[in-house]
């Protein structure tokens, strides 16, 4: 596949860098971190290239493999690279990371990180990253019907999680998922 | 105020924000550096299907080239397992052996855990010097292991013996010199040679593939724990917690011991390694259990990281070993190796390596290795060869 992966490369990462930074970003507290991930992420890519779908699918592929950088970053030591170090300093720079982020303070944000990390990666994959099922279906690696069933599921302990935090829950449903 | 706005921030946000550009500056710098390394050659294909662990302690094989890689992993109730005097040398951008074991730990959490078979596909070498000890030769045998779930239902190797060649050019054209033969016959007395049995035949043709039904023990059996074929229900009952999974396995250990060898401390040690590379490689756990085993394998002292290396089959992978001494069954100190996927925590191969003399002052390195194709559960039925055994 692919008779010139550096082209190909540069077009995935033209394509998905901004959703893939954004990702990693809505999903880990430190710019620094964040960076490292999505080095990560890229470089696995670029080892993988060969594997990498074709058209939308590889943002798709690319999230599947940022989710395993981040949990296998969590728990490992920063390595703020060389490579990164531009990036770093724009992030830190940044004006749209400006802030904490609603999910720290507010009593939702408290309710949704209440949520076991399966459930609210699946949640955060149609409110943040706004996939259909079959993208999330896709970017997970299981059946559509799989992710119905595990979606409502999960909508459901939010909703327990809410009711117990107080918050209006059919006002909510109507306006959030 | 709804879940989307709980997002820190959003992918519109960073389109008008410097570091959300693919052509801004910190961007730019890391896709150059990421592509001034030649780009990988794939070779694992991107499956659910495929995820899951597998056995390299497995179980009992018959193929010596197994068996090899297996008595030199550090079950062995003989073998001793070194400690490295420093790891401090490392740079700290190296990933420690243990952080790549935690990090393979929470990636087989997401892996498959039913299906009619536990299916697992190896390629496994093994060198060995040529009796005259003037090269070496790498024997290549293939091997898919079919563990049925269903009581009653029958389990499958299906071994092909792939040949036998010269390993290295050099070796290619000491075995010219040597007149090419297709066959080399062992002597009784093997002192100095590594690699094959005495008496052995070893044969340059390779062969077909052979099926054979796994019997007795192996009957609604999962594979291996402490180096006893261990049931299904047996293994369900294996603990998934890190303190209750380390006290099953001292327990094992000290049945299995019988009163004999069970107060050696480096016995111990080494069978308690050997048990968690059984589940972690092997037998087909919850992704909890197999995660815990992981764990305690990465609190043993001895574990080395030794970062990013090359496979047999030329896949790359984070590499973790440890030296085992020469003792009274060998002569040479050998290197045990493992080479996980840092992103799927899926094992790539395993081999133990040493330095042999061959005649005329030449040195040569040789390896027993296994590296895994394929492997966890699977709805597929075997393929069976007409030869049966």
């Amino acid at each position: 596949m692919g008779s010139d992966p550096h082209g190909r490369f540069v077009q995935i990462y033209e394509h998905a860098y901004r959703p893939i930074l954004g990702y990693v970003l809505r999903r880990c507290e430190d710019p620094d971190d964040a960076a490292d991930v999505v080095a990560e992420t890229f470089a696995t890519a670029w080892r993988r290239i060969d594997e990498v779908p074709p058209g939308d699918e590889a943002r798709l592929w690319l999230y599947g493999v940022a989710r395993r950088a981040l949990a296998n970053h969590r728990r490992g030591e920063r390595r703020h690279e060389q490579r990164t170090a531009a990036l770093r300093e724009q992030l830190n720079a940044s004006n749209a990371l400006t802030g904490p982020s609603a999910a720290e303070y507010t009593q939702l944000g408290r309710a949704f990180r209440s949520l076991s990390d399966d459930d609210r990666e699946l949640l955060s994959l149609v409110a943040w990253e706004q996939l259909d099922t079959k993208q999330v279906a896709r970017t997970l690696g299981i059946t559509r019907n799989a992710v119905r069933v595990r979606l409502h599921r999960a909508r459901r302990r939010f909703a327990r999680a809410l009711a117990d935090a107080g918050i209006d829950i059919p006002l909510f449903e109507r306006t959030a998922l | 105020m709804n879940l989307t706005d709980l997002a820190r921030v959003h992918d519109d946000d960073l389109g008008g924000d410097p570091a959300g550009q693919a052509s801004g500056a910190g961007a730019r710098a890391l896709l150059d550096s990421i592509m001034s390394e030649p780009p990988g050659r794939g070779g694992r294909r991107w499956t659910g299907r495929l995820r899951g662990p597998v056995p390299w302690l497995a179980v009992a094989a018959s193929l010596a080239a197994v068996t090899a890689l297996v008595a030199t992993a550090a079950t062995t109730p003989d073998g001793q397992v070194t400690h490295p005097t420093s790891t401090s040398a490392l740079p700290t951008a190296e990933p420690s052996a243990q952080r790549i074991l935690l990090a393979a730990a929470s990636a087989v959490l997401k892996a498959p855990t039913s299906g009619a078979y536990w299916r697992t596909s190896t390629i496994s070498g093994r060198d060995a010097i040529s009796p005259d000890r003037g090269y070496v030769i790498r024997r290549r045998f293939s091997k898919e292991e079919w563990l049925a779930r269903r009581p009653g239902a029958q389990s499958w190797w299906v071994t092909r013996y792939l040949g036998a060649k010269p390993l290295t050019d050099e070796d290619e054209a000491a075995w010219r010199k040597a007149g090419a033969p297709t066959r080399w016959k062992y002597p009784m007395n093997m002192t100095g040679y590594e690699g094959v049995n005495s008496g052995e035949v070893v044969r340059a043709a390779a062969e077909e593939k052979v099926g054979s039904r796994l019997r007795g023990k192996w009957k609604n059996s999962g594979g291996s724990l402490t180096k006893e074929l261990v049931t299904w229900d047996e293994i369900s009952r294996i603990p998934s917690g890190e303190q209750e999974l380390r006290a099953y396995l001292e327990q094992r250990i000290t049945d299995r011991a019988n009163g004999r060898w069970g107060n050696d401390p480096q016995w111990r040690e080494a069978a308690l390694q050997g048990g968690c590379m059984e589940i972690v490689f092997g037998l087909p756990v919850s992704p909890a259990v197999r995660a815990s085993a992981y764990r305690i394998l990465a609190g043993l002292p001895g574990m080395k990281s030794l970062g990013r290396v090359t496979d047999p089959l030329g896949r790359t992978g984070e590499a973790i070993g440890y030296q085992v001494d020469a003792d009274s069954a060998r002569q040479n100190v050998y290197d045990v190796i493992h080479v996980i996927d840092p992103e799927t925590g899926l094992p790539l191969a395993s081999w133990s390596a040493t330095t042999v003399e061959l005649v005329g002052g030449r040195s040569a390195k040789v390896t027993s290795f296994t590296a895994y194709q394929e492997m966890g559960w699977t709805d597929a039925k075997p393929s069976l060869p007409a030869r049966r055994e």
